[in-house]
């Protein structure tokens, strides 16, 4: 159990800049997340971590050891004391699960009567417990992950790092599987850093998030900071589902003008820092249809579709689209609606 | 796509038929003698009989025979006339009414000891087995002058020779040596002692030449042929005696081209045909065709006897004999 | 009007079964037949009459020990070396990695019998170390003799070792990284997960390259025959060889050849099936999706000594013997050092343009290659295509047929076709001693590496696609040529090349089956290397050598590298 300093890491490949000036720490028991879309540096950042690759420049400090320091020294992954689930689980075909899971206490060198007691504690925490002789082939998807957790919790690692460990998983086990692991991290209290690109499940598992955009940290924060006070466009755009909607400021700086082709007006007080255009985000879902006339802007459905719990709607302001996600299933293509749009919400660039 | 494949197959075909030589008149050789030797000749009795494709199958003599066996086996005799190193095998060949008589007009020129008297076959060329030597690594006193040199412990492993199963030449060789009072089996018997390596008659040569062995059996003509080209090799006539082969011609029976075979016979016993025989280091069995340059007069040299009867009727026996002390 | 569609569908289906059956059945299951009666049949009545006598000749028992011996130790000697390679290549960072890739892969290109010549000529008695040795020495004595079993063992070795190597370089690369750096995490160093780890995971694979390696030289025929008939070191095949040249000298000879071959089947027929076994349930290699490639950093110093390592694997496989014939090729007489003073052109001029039979066996081989390579591939096609996509009732086994000749050893496939085809038929037509014989037998035998190839390229084309045509109106056979012919292109190029190149160099069936005139250069090498014309053979060599070389670089150009060596 230990904290994980990591300092102005980049990681150059070639001419390729995969990695650029990260920073970041996580504190000791703490569950953070690495989130960003494909090729924004989350993985190669956590192999960096692991000590599969070796960073440009930076410093990376796990517990209280430094185990690189650029032009210094570069401590292997086999001795940096850490656990590791992988994408693809990782588990060895060829040993049971016992010898599985004690593998890195072999190579420690504990008796074979010792590591074997210990395997069976952690089988029995992830719930295989009984299933030691087994080997993994007959072992279902979810089960072979719940091994390569056990085989890494077993040393009592410093961190555990996860390599979007669910995404070979079906939707329904992918959930259930998030609250396991997040009840095994309370259990153990282990520092784990975690990848993936699914923002839902960053949101569901994380302490903090970190997310990340082309080799850069774009915020830190904890799931809700990211949320409601995403700090650039990028971070609004990539959690949740939100609308952009350009608009001008008006000059006693009292309303924002929609540039919708209509001048459409939303009040709502603007403090100096916002020059004239402003971008307007608002979430899916904090806003709400009514019958036309009846808010500050109007519209017309051109498509409704239903979803079940919720009826997607897009709608024509003028010349631009909004989209809205209500529980409210009203409303039809061609009706003429109004938009009324959560103050609290809104978040402008 | 249709046409692309009867274009193929037609070119296929035609390039197929190419090889079944239906061009010219032929005729078929099958032979013992060296594949060099035998293409110069075949030049020459081509350029004089420029109406004929002369084909070879040239292989070690067993094998000649084995193919002959076996195409009199599936009545598909293709070989219109043979020419290996054996006479004995010849009588056995006439007792079984493969061989053709043929009395030649060239006959006359030669030595009637050298021919069957009704024309079955006849000796094209004498070859004799003498005993070769390494000339870098054999000089002066060491240089050989019998057969019993090649027992000399010194030289264990490092001596060579072929079968009386591989070769005919060695066949008779080892017939001779068998009825010879100063040599006998028990010469074999000693000879097994230094591990000979066991090849072909130009294997052997070709090995003594290299350095890999210092002396053995060897055929006279082919160390000629190599000395010429600047091999370190050479041999003698050793006092017990050299064995001389007159490796015969014969036509086959069965052959479907006679008179194109009989043409062959008349050129190898004609004198053209043994001056390109000597050519090519063979002593010619025609008087008044010269031998090979530096080969003395075959009245001055020991040959051993040969009792051709006695080899004919034992041939199993002499091979197996052999075999049992030289191979098992 | 033509007939209901589907009518004239199913009958085009038919047709082409029929014929691909027939062509089966003559090119394949015909020799076997003649093969298997001869051995089973004696004086008309099935019995085992022929083992009976055969069984009391001390010479198989010589001979099959002889096989099994040379074989099993080049194989483990090939493992090693083919492993090690492996792991080199796949796990390490040696520098001028693409080049050393090419360098040992190479040996495929050398027919093993001309590196057998080219081992002879360097480490022989009188090869060119010892004649060094000895003119430095001034003694007629060498330095070392390597005849018979050591020396068929290292070339067997030498040339053996592609296959382990190729085989396990290609599992190491599919081997998904992270089961690897899971040992790593887990705190294991490079050398303790590949003991724990890579090498276990590997072991089916390896295993299926040594057992292929195994059957493969016991089927050899080239190497024992250079480098141990004159020693009178027999295996299995060059006294299958020498009993068949005897026929009729020696009694029973043609029986006990066949005797021996039913051994040589039944090995290679075990070995194929073992790995069958072995590999059943243990698929292993996870293939990794993503294209990571772990290389585990050496120390700094180890890198040039695991380039040199591989580096000198090159040179002593190619390089070397490459050498030796050349030298060999260029000296004016044999037993002459090779020297500048001694070179001459003039044994190429002999072969190329003097010598009758040279010049005959070059032509047919090219013949017989281009020959083979597109009636090969047209049959194939048309059996990959019953068994893939028309799927008749029992097309199963026209694959399994096709495959025979590839499993079973040459020399006895060789035998088949002579007591299959020795008698003419019907009185007039005759192939044996013709090269039709040896072209019919390179089709079968090769037959499997075309119906392999162009299947799996057809088994990627869904069946849609020819739906489609069949609702426009075509018939199996249109369908066949107008859809799925041009879409299987690269295969069928793929399928050309796989048989032209083994038909070529081949050696092992044709020494058994040529005849005058119809001399493959295989066997012109090896008739003249026998009859001791060592300069000869060495230079007919070079031109094959030379050949394929250039061939197999046409084909990687052309392919854009994905075929070819």
């Amino acid at each position: 159990m230990a904290q994980v300093i990591l300092k102005n890491l980049t990681k150059i490949f070639d001419k390729f800049t995969a990695v650029k000036d990260f920073s970041a720490t996580v504190e000791d028991g703490k569950f953070v997340t690495l989130l960003g879309p494909s090729g924004c540096g989350k993985t190669t950042t956590l192999r960096m971590i692991a000590g599969f690759i070796e960073p440009t420049v930076g410093e990376i400090m796990i517990g209280k050891g430094t185990v690189y320091r650029s032009k210094e020294f570069f401590i292997p992954p086999e001795n940096r004391n850490i656990g590791m689930v992988f994408q693809s689980y990782a588990v060895w075909p060829h040993m049971n699960l016992l010898d599985n899971v004690s593998y890195p206490l072999k190579i420690r060198k504990m008796s074979k009567k010792e590591r074997y007691a210990k395997a069976e504690q952690v089988l029995e925490l992830v719930e295989l417990k009984g299933k030691g002789k087994r080997y993994p082939h007959q072992l279902s998807g979810g089960e072979q992950q719940r091994v390569a957790l056990a085989r890494a919790l077993i040393v009592d690692p410093y961190v555990m790092l996860l390599d979007e460990p669910l995404s070979n998983l079906d939707a329904k086990l992918r959930e259930q599987m998030r609250f396991e692991i997040k009840e095994l991290q309370k259990k153990t209290k282990v520092t784990i850093i975690y990848v993936t690109h699914d923002q839902a499940e960053a949101m569901a598992m994380s302490d903090e998030i970190i997310v990340m955009n082309k080799g850069e940290i774009q915020q830190i924060g904890k799931p809700e900071e990211i949320y409601e006070k995403p700090v650039n466009q990028f971070v609004a755009n990539f959690i949740g589902l939100t609308n952009f909607i350009p608009c001008t400021i008006s000059q006693d700086r009292k309303y924002l003008i929609v540039k919708d082709g209509k001048g459409s007006q939303i009040e709502y007080a603007l403090s100096e820092k916002y020059k004239e255009e402003v971008m307007l985000c608002i979430r899916l879902d904090d806003v709400t249809l009514g019958p036309s006339n009846k808010g500050e802007l109007n519209a017309q459905v051109i498509r409704a579709t239903y979803l079940g719990s919720l009826t997607d709607y897009l709608l024509q302001l003028g010349e631009i689209t909004v989209r809205v996600q209500s529980k409210d299933t009203g409303f039809s293509k061609g009706d003429k609606v109004s938009l009324t749009i959560d103050k609290e919400k809104i978040i402008l660039y | 796509m249709k046409r692309l494949c009867i274009f193929l197959l037609i070119i296929i075909l035609i390039l197929g038929f190419n090889f079944s030589g239906l061009a010219k008149e032929k005729v078929t050789l099958y032979t013992s003698v060296p594949q060099s030797i035998i293409d110069n000749i075949k030049k020459d009795f081509e350029q004089k009989n420029p109406d004929i494709d002369l084909e070879i199958y040239r292989s070690g003599t067993s094998n000649v025979l084995a193919k002959l066996y076996a195409e009199k086996e599936s009545n598909n005799i293709v070989v219109d006339v043979i020419w290996v190193a054996d006479f004995s095998i010849y009588e056995n060949l006439k007792a079984e009414g493969i061989l053709y008589p043929y009395l030649s007009p060239e006959a006359v020129n030669v030595p009637q000891v050298y021919y069957e008297p009704e024309g079955y076959y006849y000796g094209a060329r004498l070859i004799n087995m003498v005993l070769g030597y390494n000339t870098k690594f054999i000089k002066g006193d060491d240089i050989p002058d019998s057969w019993k040199d090649l027992l000399d412990p010194r030289f264990k492993g490092k001596v060579g020779n072929s079968t009386p199963e591989r070769s005919g030449a060695f066949f008779v060789t080892a017939g001779a040596f068998a009825n010879n009072p100063e040599l006998g089996w028990d010469y074999f018997v000693e000879l097994a002692k230094q591990n000979p390596v066991l090849d072909s008659n130009t294997g052997a040569a070709n090995k003594i030449a290299s350095g890999e062995l210092v002396m053995g059996f060897v055929l006279d003509y082919s160390i000629r042929t190599m000395k010429d080209k600047g091999s370190p090799i050479d041999f003698v006539w050793p006092i017990e005696g050299a064995v001389s082969v007159p490796s015969p011609i014969g036509i086959i029976a069965a052959t479907k081209n006679l008179e194109n075979a009989k043409r062959f016979v008349d050129y190898s016993i004609s004198q053209d045909g043994q001056k390109e025989f000597a050519k090519n280091g063979f002593i010619p069995i025609r008087k008044d065709v010269d031998p090979p340059a530096g080969t003395p007069d075959l009245d001055d040299i020991k040959l051993m006897d040969i009792d051709w009867e006695w080899m004919r009727e034992n041939y199993s026996e002499i091979i197996q004999k052999f075999n049992s002390i030289l191979i098992e | 009007m033509k007939i209901s569609k589907s009518k004239s569908h199913k009958n085009s289906s038919v047709i082409l079964a029929l014929v691909a059956v027939l062509i089966l059945i003559v090119l394949v299951v015909y020799p076997l037949y003649s093969l298997l009666l001869r051995a089973f049949i004696s004086e008309g009545k099935l019995s085992l009459h022929n083992f009976h006598k055969v069984f009391m000749t001390k010479d198989i028992y010589v001979a099959l020990s002889h096989s099994i011996f040379v074989s099993t130790i080049s194989t483990v000697f090939a493992t090693i070396i083919g492993v090690t390679l492996a792991w080199i290549v796949s796990r390490t960072d040696i520098p001028y990695r693409k080049l050393i890739k090419t360098g040992l892969i190479m040996p495929f290109l050398i027919p093993p019998f001309i590196s057998a010549i080219a081992w002879l000529q360097l480490i022989g008695p009188a090869g060119y170390v010892n004649s060094i040795y000895m003119t430095i020495k001034q003694t007629w004595n060498p330095l070392f003799v390597i005849y018979g079993k050591w020396a068929i063992i290292l070339v067997m070795s030498l040339s053996g070792y592609p296959f382990v190597y190729l085989t396990t370089l290609t599992g190491l690369e599919k081997m998904n990284p992270s089961l690897e750096e899971a040992g790593q995490i887990s705190g294991a160093g490079i050398f303790t997960v590949m003991k724990d780890i890579t090498i276990p995971m590997m072991a089916p694979t390896i295993g299926a390259g040594a057992i292929l390696v195994f059957v493969s030289r016991i089927a050899n025929f080239g190497i024992p025959a250079v480098m141990g008939m004159s020693a009178n070191y027999y295996v299995l095949t060059t006294k299958i060889y020498r009993l068949i040249s005897q026929s009729f000298i020696v009694k029973d000879a043609q029986s006990i050849a066949i005797a021996m071959s039913i051994f040589l089947i039944l090995i290679a027929v075990c070995g194929l099936l073992l790995v069958k076994i072995y590999l059943r349930g243990k698929e292993y290699i996870v293939v990794s999706g993503k294209n990571v490639q772990p290389k585990f950093v050496n120390l700094g110093k180890w890198r040039y000594v695991m380039f040199a390592i591989a580096l000198s694997m090159i040179i002593i496989t190619v390089v070397l013997p490459i050498i030796a014939i050349l030298l060999t090729a260029l000296t004016k007489a044999w037993g002459l050092l090779p020297v500048i003073s001694n070179w001459t052109l003039s044994n190429f001029r002999y072969v190329l343009f003097d010598l009758d039979m040279s010049k005959r066996a070059i032509r047919n081989s090219f013949f017989l290659a281009v020959s083979a390579s597109i009636i090969t591939t047209f049959i194939g096609a048309t059996i990959a295509y019953m068994v893939v996509k028309v799927k008749v009732k029992g097309s199963q086994i026209l694959d399994f047929i096709a495959t025979i000749p590839y499993s079973i050893p040459g020399t006895v496939f060789a035998l088949g076709m002579i007591l299959a085809w020795n008698k003419s038929i019907f009185g007039k037509l005759n192939i044996y001693n013709t090269i039709w014989i040896i072209l019919i037998s390179y089709i079968a035998r090769y037959l499997a590496y075309s119906v392999r190839t162009i299947s799996s390229s057809l088994m990627q084309i869904d069946n849609s696609l020819e739906e489609a045509a069949r609702i426009s109106g075509s018939n199996r056979i249109q369908s066949f040529r107008d859809i799925i012919m041009p879409l299987i292109k690269p295969s069928l190029f793929a399928s050309w090349f796989l048989v032209f190149m083994p038909a070529f160099r081949e050696l092992t069936i044709s020494v058994l089956l040529w005849s005058t005139g119809n001399e493959t250069i295989g066997v012109a090498v090896y008739n003249l290397q026998e009859g001791g014309n060592v300069t000869a053979s060495s230079s007919l060599a070079i031109i094959m050598v030379i050949v394929i070389f250039l061939g197999n670089m046409i084909i990687k150009k052309v392919t854009k590298g994905e075929f070819g060596y």
